[in-house]
């Protein structure tokens, strides 16, 4: 099999796998639409997930070694503070994302 | 112009509007995957392919490192739908929101991914907008950021400067959204248990964590809101 090919199947199949693992809870959901557990989950699930993918953006792999997850730390606790302060998405977002990178940033010139 | 519009098509311009902080996250970090594609020796043009068809982030990472050892394909798929499957529980929240002609709706199950996920379960529909129309604009800008952001890359690539500092404003919008969800509803679980889900999670199963405490996380919903909704 040519290389070219090989990579073709490769976005093929995973394509295939994607829009399947998608459609999957529109047709379980679809089925047992009615029912009341399906329903909470949906309307929780987003605050929950939110939260989840904040640390998983944040790689846990990162707290075992130095320097700590100290910026993403530092840069989610400023943007903490910003938003509650001012409640203003952008400026939390630019806070948040600048304290990170100027963090990042000065400790790897340590 | 830009007066006609606002005037004329709101929905368009409630999604860009929307959709911003999600531009300054996958743009660039469609460029880095761009970048990477052409530095591990793939043909440039497959990498916006990818983004488009594939259209998962972390997914088309982890494939990646897979197709320079050329990997058997199951085993790719073997090992990518773990970090996949997370998506299968972002349909549930909306089964009702997504009903419509089938194009339409198979679009939207199709480019659902985090980032619109977070922003629709942010914003409810309005009933002065045509919401069907919004939800379609929304995953097509954002889409378009992950794809356009792959292919700038994968073409520059031997002069583009490393942009991926600037995915961080990722968690910083999943955070944003997290306390606007607390100042709203003032429920301080959601706050608590995905942390000890994805802890215990992470010293059980480091490599797929994630989907452990999603799978944990939608169980404890389950049951644990419940007997709240039948008081209500």
């Amino acid at each position: 099999m040519s290389a070219i090919k090989y990579y073709l199947l490769v976005i093929i199949a995973l394509a295939i796998m994607m829009f399947a693992i998608r459609l999957l809870p529109f047709m379980v959901g679809g089925i047992l639409r009615h029912n009341q557990r399906i329903k909470t989950i949906g309307e929780f699930l987003p605050a929950y997930m939110m939260l989840l993918l904040t640390i998983y953006e944040i790689h846990p792999a990162s707290f075992s070694k130095w320097p700590f997850a100290i910026p993403a730390l530092a840069g989610l606790f400023f943007l903490t503070c910003i938003h509650l302060w001012r409640r203003q998405v952008l400026l939390s977002l630019i806070v948040g994302t600048a304290v990170y990178l100027f963090m990042s940033w000065s400790f790897s010139l340590i | 112009m830009l007066k006609n519009l606002i005037k004329h098509h709101p929905e368009l311009c409630k999604a860009a509007k929307l959709s911003l902080p999600t531009f300054f996250a996958y743009f660039p970090l469609g460029i880095v995957f761009g970048i990477l594609f052409v530095h591990l020796k793939f043909p440039w043009y497959l990498a916006p392919m990818m983004s488009a068809f594939v259209y998962g982030g972390s997914v088309q990472f982890v494939a990646l490192g897979m197709m320079v050892q050329h990997n058997a394909i199951y085993t790719i798929l073997f090992a990518t739908v773990f970090v996949g499957l997370r998506n299968a529980f972002y349909g549930l929240s909306l089964i009702e929101r997504y009903q419509g002609p089938w194009l339409s709706k198979y679009f939207l199950i199709f480019t659902l991914v985090d980032a619109t996920y977070a922003t629709l379960a942010a914003n409810p529909p309005e009933p002065e907008l045509n919401d069907k129309k919004f939800c379609l604009y929304l995953s097509l800008l954002i889409g378009l950021y992950w794809v356009i952001g792959t292919l700038l890359g994968a073409v520059s690539a031997s002069w583009m400067p490393n942009f991926s500092g600037l995915a961080f404003i990722l968690p910083c919008f999943f955070m944003v959204l997290v306390i606007e969800n607390y100042l709203v509803h003032r429920s301080i679980t959601p706050l608590i248990v995905p942390i000890i889900f994805s802890i215990i999670a992470y010293l059980i199963l480091p490599t797929h964590y994630l989907l452990l405490a999603v799978i944990a996380s939608v169980i404890f919903i389950a049951f644990a809101h419940t007997s709240k909704d039948t008081k209500a």
